[in-house]
């Protein structure tokens, strides 16, 4: 389980912020407002899209880059971690007004990435910065942990 | 006619205008060349007309490097040489293979590939192929198939496969016929004679392993043994000058390169439905003179500004679909699979085979060893090596390769190793090329551009020991189109 810690929510606010990711940012505030912050609260959207960018089934596998990907990193399966690690995809995600569009969206990054050398290697595989992105976030997402 | 050397008289001495030590590919093109050119012939072959495990025992050789096939097995000794057992692979060097890159030390032939044109077309009729036509596209439209929607960066290429032509099966009858050329099976040359001076060689003395010893005189002299074994008799050949013939400048024997090959350790994962036929070894349009389809098999390489630019070697990659499940790394390819294919149908696996270029590398080398075979002449020590700086630029080139896969929403490639490291451990061809490598300084080179030694105005070599860099191409039809063009040379100088 996702450690709670105290100081979430303000990161969080932070990291958004500061990635002007305004319906993530939203979409934490609503939470705060709706609701008490719960040990198990995600940023929704970010993770539907990367869930939605991925397909259906084969969470397994998403899930397998993604811990890969974080281990790489070096850094903990944490929605702060992650949301850091992911910040250039949750930026993408969030300047696109629909889920269809950021999808989209998505689809281009990925090919530009590779045209242009952001590539991660994960057990040698060569990936695009981005879908890895795509796949810790969709680490966020219910059932994805 | 066919002679055999074991029936001679002890020091007999032969004579013609053309001596040919070798009858593997480029010794019988040579000659097959020659006959009716007004000269006489002889070639001196160490094998008979069948494989025998004895002889094959001559090229036994010590492994100091990269270990590498067996030198037992893997040159023949035998009429037609190799070609008695090899697969076929054909294509020509590429034109940025002879030019000089700055970025790869001791590349640059004498000669372009415009200038090697007009024999690779004779070659491909020695080897039975088809037309000496190599675009991709083109070869793939003419068969109806489609070419992998792949961007600027990459160059597609193809193969072309020989049945494969046998030499001593398709050519042997031609020379046993042919009056001007006499085939002395069973003889060894172990020793080049040279003139007084030392610039002209005098006579080739040769042995059988039944004890006789006889010797050739001739106005030239062709060594045509293989990328090992011509450095070899030049290195053995110790009888005046002490580092052996043609070696005033220690080049002879160093350089020596393979095309190291790298199988299977790249998954690659198809998003769509790809019509992959031409990328399979399929009957093609290209027919030869008796009518029968020539095979081909697609490849991808890097285009030649890329490889300009990012300091590559050239390499060529084929592939075979194979199961996803069969891998089990980390990451398995089921596992990108799911992810290429974004839960949307099925993907599909598929091994890598590399093919690559190596730097010529003068500390990769063959050298002599203080044992003898049953000639009494010093075996061999082979030292290959790859430079370090291969390997990055090969990680490179692969990486580059992954992501033009990837762009085109293809696949994802898998490259062993990481930034700092490349793990494919590197499997030999059985090419053996650049022992006595072509060029125009006879400091770094044993040969010209006409084939003819630097240091003996009389004596030649063929083969693929005079390349003087490897490309990615297997080189069965580089080794033919120069050996017709040192035919011709022949012809007009003898």
């Amino acid at each position: 389980m996702t450690p709670y810690r105290p100081a979430r929510r303000e990161f969080l606010m932070r990291a958004l912020t500061a990635c002007s990711a305004p319906f993530l940012v939203q979409s934490v505030q609503a939470q705060g407002r709706q609701t008490r912050p719960t040990p198990g609260a995600k940023p929704q959207r970010g993770a539907q899209v990367a869930a939605r960018f991925l397909g259906a089934g084969g969470r397994d596998s998403v899930e397998a880059i993604g811990e890969a990907y974080l281990k790489q990193l070096g850094i903990d399966r944490t929605e702060e971690a992650i949301l850091a690690a992911a910040a250039g995809t949750l930026q993408l995600i969030a300047r696109s007004p629909t889920e269809t569009a950021a999808v989209t969206a998505l689809v281009q990054a990925v090919r530009r990435d590779f045209r242009e050398q952001r590539s991660v290697q994960l057990d040698g595989w060569i990936l695009a910065r981005t879908e890895v992105e795509l796949c810790i976030l969709a680490l966020l997402s219910p059932g994805g942990g | 006619m066919f002679v055999d050397g074991r029936t001679l008289a002890d020091g007999t001495a032969l004579e013609a205008d053309v001596c040919i030590a070798g009858a593997g590919a480029a010794g019988m093109s040579i000659a097959l060349d020659l006959r009716a050119s007004g000269l006489s012939v002889i070639v001196l072959e160490s094998g008979g007309i069948q494989r025998d495990p004895e002889i094959q025992r001559l090229s036994v050789g010590r492994m100091d490097g990269i270990d590498t096939w067996d030198l037992r097995s893997m040159r023949v000794r035998a009429l037609g040489g190799t070609t008695g057992h090899w697969e076929g692979w054909c294509r020509p060097l590429m034109p940025q293979d002879f030019e000089r890159r700055e970025y790869i030390p001791n590349s640059g032939w004498p000669i372009s590939y415009a200038e090697l044109v007009p024999w690779y077309r004779r070659a491909c009729e020695t080897l039975q192929l088809g037309s000496f036509t190599w675009n991709a596209a083109a070869r793939a439209k003419a068969m109806g198939n489609l070419l992998l929607p792949l961007g600027a960066a990459i160059d597609q290429r193809y193969y072309q496969f020989s049945p494969p032509t046998r030499f001593a099966r398709v050519y042997g009858g031609a020379l046993e016929k042919a009056n001007d050329v006499r085939v002395v099976l069973h003889s060894n040359v172990t020793d080049v004679r040279l003139e007084t001076g030392g610039t002209r060689v005098s006579s080739f003395t040769c042995r059988t392993l039944t004890g006789v010893t006889f010797n050739v005189q001739a106005n030239r002299y062709v060594l045509a043994l293989g990328g090992i074994e011509n450095a070899r008799v030049l290195l053995a050949s110790r009888s005046q000058q002490t580092e052996g013939v043609a070696n005033g400048h220690d080049v002879v024997g160093r350089y020596f390169m393979e095309h190291p090959h790298y199988y299977g350790s790249i998954g690659i994962v198809h998003a769509l439905a790809l019509d992959l036929a031409f990328y399979k070894r399929i009957p093609s349009d290209l027919k030869r003179a008796d009518g029968t389809s020539v095979r081909v098999l697609g490849a991808l390489g890097i285009a030649a500004d890329v490889a300009r630019r990012e300091k590559l070697l050239n390499f060529s990659v084929t592939f075979q679909p194979v199961t996803a499940e069969s891998d089990t790394g980390l990451l398995a390819a089921t596992t990108m699979q799911r992810l290429v294919t974004r839960g949307r149908g099925e993907g599909q696996a598929a091994e890598l085979s590399v093919r690559a270029e190596q730097s010529p590398l003068a500390e990769s080398r063959v050298t002599l060893t203080d044992e003898l075979d049953a000639l009494g002449m010093r075996r061999l020590a082979l030292n290959w090596r790859i430079a370090p700086e291969d390997d990055v630029q090969m990680r490179r080139a692969l990486v580059i390769l992954a992501g033009e896969l990837a762009v085109a929403g293809i696949a994802r490639a898998r490259v062993p190793g990481d930034a700092s490291r490349f793990i494919w451990r590197p499997s030999p061809g059985g090419h053996h090329m650049g022992t006595t490598r072509m060029g125009t300084d006879p400091a770094v080179s044993v040969v010209d551009a006409n084939c003819r030694t630097h240091q003996s105005e009389n004596l030649y070599i063929a083969g693929s020991s005079v390349f003087t860099t490897s490309g990615d191409s297997s080189p069965t039809l580089t080794i033919v189109a120069l050996a017709h063009r040192l035919a011709d040379t022949l012809k007009t100088r003898v």
